[in-house]
């Protein structure tokens, strides 16, 4: 039979991270590769279908459309070499540092608009600066517990910073499934690598949230507060909820008194001190933001304002994940750290100036133009793919806002080996590594959410636009058993049973189970 | 010369059905600073409640309580005394050029800005930019607005309300001191004017001597910048507001001033009694 791998080709323009420059091998995936080899694609796909079976019948979906998905997994892993890693690790520590920084100034004596690093109208011009959360101050120091950065590795093979995530940041759920499935796929390689692990994710987050606790908490009530079932990221809520053993919430649950926030439980009003929120500035205080907002909790906000419950993360965030922001990021990491960037930026144009607007729009082939404000790939238009008639109705859109809109050089995402019919086929990828900030610091999960754009050629790779997702795999700086390859897979047709998978709730390893 | 004004703003809602709780703000405290010198003041509401107060981003004093015991009727009060200068200041020499300077323009970005309470129509931003700048110097720029807005707005109560945009009012030719505020303020920032939104009191009238109770009521004018703040109340056409303006709130619109704002559940929609009285001591 063939190697799958035998006919596997580098996408013209693009970095393949499998074939690299096509002159050193790349060791670290040798055995990846062989086990591939040996077991074969449609094996491979046997085992990742049943696994995706099981992802249904336990609810692990998201909504696209109005309709229940589960977010397909791609079983050929992503694989980081120790080295790279902590490489990415010092630069995204590095980023949030500095964002954090910018964060507390422009919410605070804003520095860095009176040095003119960062013009003024750009921060009081941005719809997610929040007037209301000026004043506000969490007690220790954080405002961005959960940072999920977007990186892609440019046609050089080097990894740059597309897009911080600063407000609600998912898809951790699936960093942590896809490495519970992946060991039920592949467990041989599980034996034959050292990969760093991701489980430890849940009790960072709550450690995290616990020690951001208002001073002279005995014992943090933490809860976890969604907009309910229908939110696209309902699983990752509820999921991440059990995991950390900590309340789910809806903002009906919750209520406040006198500047105090309670929960509603059988056992009585039970005071909140941490409000881990995955629902958006806009819903959260209808006091105060939307006044219709049946999601949130009036006077939250105020009881934040009195020091005597922390919202994570904290409100106004959006303001430095503006796309527009983003630009000066690199400066902003000179201004506050004094130090070079160590993951660079795309190539970022930006509109004020008329001069620069008719550069892009003569340009718009070469460009990719997206919204300030949005996420979740909304608005975005890829020049070259565009209709006439999309074009036409984002160049009126610029010409009419040009604060509103950024253009940034079109990359070619780098591409990794994807199970696509019998054989396996280049297909881009992105990454998304998740940061967590507690008072002591920055805590990057090793690897992060690899997103695949399935379709052949494409790079959209978001969840809600169809994506799917791989495993990451960061190699831990020691590997002890390289030589412990296993050929013989029939054995281990056992091991891959999904039957005897075990539900998530018998799952919880102790992540504060003291909650 | 300085007077001195005792304010008492009561507000009074009756629900026809018990509210069973309320999440509220209050803007109502007069500011300190600039030509106001704030001697005393206080907030009191009915139901009792224990109250936070709070400074917001622009610098105004908020009262926020909440109520969790079923009420029929809410009242708010505040009382403050202030001392208001009558200081002109010195004169503004401010020219086109100097206010359209990069650095300027930045720094005042805030209130240069439209908001959704003062965007109009680009086409019409455009031919009041050029009315405007076609004044010499941009203190008789403001004089342009100021006509402009009279010519284009009639003042009659009943027809907006408070959440009338300036362009609907522009449309209907008609509305109150929030309206006319709004509008100036469109019309100064198309010409790149820094303009803010002020509420606060207006003493009614000249002729009232010292320990007489005035009715008074809330007021809304504008503050231009034009090397410093100027003061304008395009509602009675006044291009330097004088001693008998307090002000409470500034912000880019009424969004950011409102003086009352709540949340409840349970109950019936009421509309306030609002009573402002205003007694001069000095």
């Amino acid at each position: 039979m063939e190697s799958p791998f035998e006919r596997y080709h580098t996408r013209p323009g693009a970095f393949d991270e499998l074939l690299g420059d096509g002159q050193t091998p790349n060791r670290d995936w040798e055995l990846v590769k062989s086990a591939i080899e040996s077991m074969g694609v449609d094996e491979l796909k046997r085992r990742t279908l049943e696994c995706e079976e099981s992802f249904k019948a336990r609810g692990i979906t998201f909504s696209l459309g109005g309709q229940e998905r589960t977010f397909p997994l791609d079983p050929v892993p992503r694989i980081v070499s120790a080295d790279e890693w902590s490489h990415v690790e010092a630069g995204l520590v590095q980023r949030m540092r500095a964002i954090e920084a910018f964060l507390d100034d422009i919410y605070g004596a804003g520095e860095v608009i009176r040095d003119q690093i960062v013009p003024r109208r750009l921060v009081v011009g941005s719809t997610q600066f929040s007037r209301r959360s000026v004043g506000i101050a969490n007690p220790n120091g954080v405002r961005v517990t959960v940072a999920g950065l977007d990186l892609v590795r440019d046609e050089n093979g080097k990894l740059c910073v597309l897009e911080d995530n600063l407000r609600t940041p998912s898809g951790i759920s699936y960093v942590l499934e896809n490495r519970r499935a992946m060991t039920r796929i592949l467990p041989e390689l599980f034996e034959s690598y050292e990969i760093e692990p991701v489980s430890d994710y849940p009790s960072r987050l709550l450690s995290a949230l616990l020690a951001q606790a208002p001073p002279g908490t005995a014992d943090p009530m933490v809860v976890l507060l969604t907009p309910g079932v229908y939110n696209a990221a309902y699983f990752e809520h509820s999921f991440l909820a059990r995991q950390m053993g900590v309340p789910l919430v809806e903002g009906r649950d919750l209520f406040c008194r006198g500047n105090h926030v309670f929960v509603r439980t059988t056992g009585g009003d039970l005071k909140v001190d941490v409000i881990y929120r995955r629902i958006d500035d806009d819903y959260l205080d209808p006091l105060h933001f939307r006044h219709d907002s049946m999601l949130g909790v009036p006077g939250v906000l105020n009881a934040a304002r009195a020091n005597n419950v922390v919202i994570a993360n904290s409100v106004g965030n959006g303001v430095a994940d503006d796309k527009l922001l983003y630009s000066y990021v690199p400066d902003l990491i000179d201004y506050y750290l004094h130090e070079k960037p160590i993951l660079p930026n795309i190539e970022t144009y930006r509109l004020e100036d008329p001069d620069m607007t008719n550069y892009v729009l003569a340009n718009l082939e070469k460009l990719v133009l997206k919204p300030v404000d949005a996420s979740g790939g909304k608005g975005i238009v890829i020049g070259q793919s565009a209709t006439e008639a999309e074009l036409k109705a984002v160049t009126g859109q610029i010409l009419e806002n040009p604060r509103g809109w950024i253009a940034q050089r079109l990359v070619n995402f780098s591409t990794l080996p994807t199970v696509v019919g019998s054989t396996l086929a280049p297909r881009h990828v992105d990454l998304r590594p998740f940061i967590v900030t507690s008072p002591e610091g920055q805590w990057v999960v090793p690897g992060g959410l690899t997103r695949v754009a399935l379709p052949e050629g494409s790079m959209i790779v978001n969840s809600s636009q169809g994506g799917g997702s791989k495993d990451t795999w960061v190699m831990a700086r020691r590997q002890v058993s390289r030589v412990a390859v296993r050929h013989d897979y029939s054995k281990l047709d056992a091991l891959a049973d999904l039957s005897s998978l075990a539900p998530i709730a018998n799952h919880n390893t102790g992540a504060g189970a003291d909650q | 010369m300085s007077w001195r004004l005792e304010i008492a703003h009561r507000t009074l809602y009756q629900y026809a059905e018990p509210v069973h709780s309320s999440y509220n703000e209050v803007r109502m405290i007069p500011r300190a600073g600039g030509n106001q010198i704030l001697l005393s003041a206080s907030v009191t509401v009915n139901p009792r409640a224990s109250l936070y107060t709070y400074v917001d981003y622009f610098g105004t004093q908020v009262t926020s309580f909440d109520l969790h015991r079923a009420h029929d009727h809410l009242e708010i009060v505040s009382n403050s005394h202030v001392e208001v200068l009558n200081y002109a200041g010195p004169p503004t020499a401010v020219d086109w050029k100097t206010l359209g300077g990069a650095k300027i323009q930045d720094d005042f970005a805030e209130y240069l800005m439209p908001t959704p309470y003062t965007e109009l129509d680009p086409d019409r931003e455009q031919s009041l930019a050029e009315m405007i700048r076609s004044a010499p110097t941009p203190e008789l720029g403001l004089s342009n607005a100021l006509e402009w807005v009279d010519s284009s707005l009639s003042y009659q109560r009943g027809i907006t309300h408070v959440q009338s945009r300036a362009m609907e009012a522009l449309q209907l030719g008609k509305g109150v001191c929030q309206d006319f505020s709004h509008l100036t303020a469109a019309a100064l920032r198309a010409a790149r004017i820094p303009a803010r939104y002020v509420s606060g009191y207006l003493y009614p009238g000249e002729s009232h001597s010292v320990g007489e109770i005035a009715v008074g009521e809330s007021h809304a004018w504008v503050e231009a910048w034009l090397g410093r703040w100027i003061g304008l109340d395009p509602s009675n056409r006044v291009d330097h507001i004088d001693q008998r303006y307090v002000a409470v709130a500034k912000g880019r619109d009424y969004a950011d001033v409102p003086p009352f704002t709540g949340i409840y559940y349970g109950g019936s929609s009421a509309t306030p009694m609002v009573t402002v009285t205003i007694t001069r001591r000095q």
